[in-house]
């Protein structure tokens, strides 16, 4: 059962690799005289409104979704942990400066803004990573926040503080080599919500620019011509909903390999 | 107890004041000239001057923010260009309806979420134990747009029990509406709580007092019911207070898939139009109503269990 989702998940990832060797036709070529068209031999799963391939348009919708995840992830996660790292290390005024901040974004509607955002600067992919970014980095830095707090006073650390090394060091050498293990746990949890928050916002017309493969556009569309092209639909949900599943199970396989304590799920 | 109410106060307040400044900074970033969008491209440099006076646009930026502010504290969230209508009454007129979705979601998945999970709790390891333990995770982690998607073919396609958007008419009609809404906005909470409910009565189980009433010849599951659940009913408050967020988006998904209206299809609208002002007062009363209730949430919380209260900030 896990070993299924974790190798679901690296097919996603080779899927996205490779998409132009899996796809069967160049995801933006229009062709109007084959508008909406039923899956056939020569259009896997049909095509859109515009008669593009949508069995290609799902394939490179892949790599959008991964594309916003790894970087999304890598980048919440390097500003969360030095925020994180900064709070519990560094001079005693920063920790509630930073609790407060983080505290501050956490609580904030999250969609909502980012509407608001869209609504002023138009959709596009920064804007999409940047709304990204904003709702994970406060997660990883209150984990991060934690568990350094809890090796900072531990005595392996300790030691290497009388023998004169400064924080930095310190946090590079010795408290991040013992953290990454959690993070990347976390790294995993937090994927699946930033997949969905791409996919919901494409869906609503937020997110990717438009024209852009996004398995959320494609369900957007599906939605629009839910009877005429149910196609549509389910290429534009299957993967979202197969892709968060397996990041949530491979991350709750990888929390158990990691600590054995962890409460079984499954 | 004071001194809690008085700092999580303050960084509501501050929260709020956060958002109105983000606000006010993405309305200066809006793409085009606010002259030559309300007056068109035709208008002489005169009446662009006499606009840019009128509207305060002449007056330096902190200037413009107060004023900003102030309108604001008076209730003048601006007006749709497009009708002319205030957003405040705009706002009015939506905000019952999602507070209904919400209320109606949240409701339903407590009352199924408690039953679940006192009976996983009572039959540890039984198959309804595994099958919460797995749609919790499930439930959580799928998009709410597909989730709403699903449901509303499930429901309004194949099983055409329920109708696929609208209000409806009259308060039976209402209802029926409101039910697919509700299936999508709550489903994502049925597991958690059943999983917290079923944590919390485990460990509730195994105190002294239970067995003395287990000794008296009640049933464990009167036990649990009547006794246990009171204590194992706060993680699901904080929970609860924790999710508002979530609650909300999830309730912009349901409101924009069932065409169901509220503040979720109102903002998105106004985005599609570029209707500026209407998404910034939607966007305004929705963090203040979401600001308020958690910390709501935080406040009950905090007088119903005294070890939960903030220390400082921590």
């Amino acid at each position: 059962m896990r070993a299924g989702w974790v190798a679901l998940l690296a097919l996603f990832m080779l899927g996205a690799a490779f998409a132009p060797w899996i796809a069967t036709h160049d995801p933006y070529a229009l062709d109007a005289a084959a508008r909406l068209r039923p899956p056939s031999a020569t259009h896997l799963l049909g095509t859109d409104l515009l008669g593009r391939d949508v069995f290609s348009r799902m394939v490179y919708g892949s790599r959008t979704s991964l594309t916003v995840a790894v970087v999304g992830v890598l980048a919440s996660a390097t500003l969360g942990v030095m925020l994180g790292a900064a709070a519990a290390l560094g001079p005693r005024w920063v920790d509630p400066a930073a609790l407060v901040l983080i505290d501050g974004a956490r609580s904030l509607p999250v969609l909502l803004l980012a509407m608001a955002v869209v609504a002023a600067v138009g959709a596009g992919m920064v804007t999409l990573l940047c709304v990204v970014v904003f709702s994970s980095t406060p997660t990883f830095a209150r984990f991060a926040r934690t568990q350094v707090m809890v090796l900072r006073s531990a005595d392996f650390v300790l030691a290497e503080r009388l023998i004169g090394h400064g924080p930095v060091i310190v946090f590079l050498r010795h408290i991040l080599p013992n953290i990454a293990g959690p993070i990347l746990v976390l790294a995993a949890m937090e994927a699946p919500a930033i997949v969905g928050l791409e996919a919901g916002l494409s869906f609503l017309g937020l997110g990717v620019p438009v024209g852009s493969p996004s398995w959320g556009a494609i369900a957007s569309e599906g939605f629009r011509f839910l009877e005429r092209a149910p196609w549509l639909i389910w290429a534009g949900t299957v993967p979202v909903a197969l892709i968060t599943l397996a990041f949530t199970f491979s991350g709750e396989a990888l929390g158990q390999r990691l600590d054995p304590r962890r409460k079984v799920l499954l | 107890m004071l001194r809690v109410v008085g700092l999580r106060l303050a960084l509501s307040v501050g929260i709020v004041l956060l958002v109105v400044f983000v606000l006010f900074v993405l309305s200066r970033m809006l793409s085009g000239d606010p002259a030559t969008m309300a007056l068109g491209p035709r208008a002489t440099q005169e009446m662009r001057e006499a606009f840019a006076v009128e509207m305060g646009l002449d007056r330096s930026v902190p200037v413009q923010f107060v004023a900003y502010v102030r309108g604001l504290l008076s209730g003048d969230l601006g007006a749709d260009f497009l009708s002319g209508r205030p957003v405040l009454v705009m706002i009015g007129e939506t905000l019952p309806h999602t507070i209904i979705l919400a209320v109606a979601s949240i409701s339903w998945a407590v009352a199924l979420g408690v039953l679940v999970g006192v009976q996983a709790a009572l039959h540890p390891g039984d198959w309804i134990d595994r099958v919460t333990a797995l749609t919790s995770v499930a439930l959580i982690a799928l998009p709410p747009f597909v989730i709403g998607i699903y449901i509303l073919i499930l429901g309004a396609i194949v099983l055409d029990w329920f109708p696929a958007s609208g209000l409806g008419e009259g308060p039976v009609d209402y209802l029926h509406h409101l039910v697919l809404p509700s299936i999508t906005v709550g489903s994502a909470w049925v597991g958690y709580i059943a999983r917290i409910v079923r944590a919390a009565l485990v460990e509730e189980l195994g105190s002294p007092y239970v067995r003395t009433a287990t000794a008296f010849g009640l049933s464990r599951r009167r036990i649990a019911m009547r006794q246990c659940l009171r204590i194992a009913i706060l993680p699901v408050i904080t929970l609860i207070a924790g999710g508002i967020g979530f609650l909300l988006s999830s309730s912009v998904f349901a409101e924009v898939i069932f065409s169901r209206p509220g503040m979720g299809t109102m903002i998105y609208d106004a985005v599609l139009t570029r209707n500026y002002a209407v998404a910034q007062g939607g966007v305004l009363a929705a963090t203040i109503m979401f600001v308020a209730l958690t910390l709501a949430a935080d406040l009950t919380i905090s007088a119903l269990d005294p070890r939960t209260r903030l220390q400082g900030f921590r």
